[in-house]
């Protein structure tokens, strides 16, 4: 567990600009499944994450 | 890393055009290092992504609140959220 604090502290895996996405595939909520190596071929695409929802901001 | 359901009522609630996808095991967020430590939430991020899955532009917590930057760095726009 301390480890992995630290490990985390030190190499933050967080992707930033110029890497390449990490690939996933999901279900969105009308049950159709998304592949974003897939969607980025029709075009740009914005990968949101939020805490929660119906929170703020 | 809400599950379905809430996201759905969250999606029509908002009237949102793009889709939503849950992550209610957190596999995502995983993938990006986005979970916050102690509670099963992730951190406010916005990654525009394009092809080849190259990253343009990452937008971090308050800054990723309004789109309107992320969306001003898509060359074509498109979006999602996860």
């Amino acid at each position: 567990m301390l480890m992995g604090l630290l490990s985390g502290l030190l190499v933050s895996a967080v992707p930033s600009a110029g890497d390449v996405a990490p690939d996933f595939t999901a279900k969105d909520t009308d049950g159709k499944s998304v592949t974003l190596s897939q969607m980025v071929k029709d075009g740009t695409v914005i990968v949101a994450f939020f805490p929660k929802a119906f929170t703020g901001g | 890393m809400d599950d379905a359901e809430t996201l759905k009522k969250f999606k029509s609630e908002l009237k949102a055009p793009y889709s939503f996808v849950a992550d209610p095991e957190g596999k995502i967020v995983s993938q990006y290092d986005l979970k916050m430590p102690v509670v099963a939430m992730a951190k406010r991020y916005s990654f525009v992504v394009g092809p080849d899955r190259k990253i343009i532009k990452v937008q971090s917590g308050s800054d990723a609140v309004d789109p309107s930057e992320a969306i001003a760095a898509c060359p074509v726009t498109k979006k999602k959220e996860g």
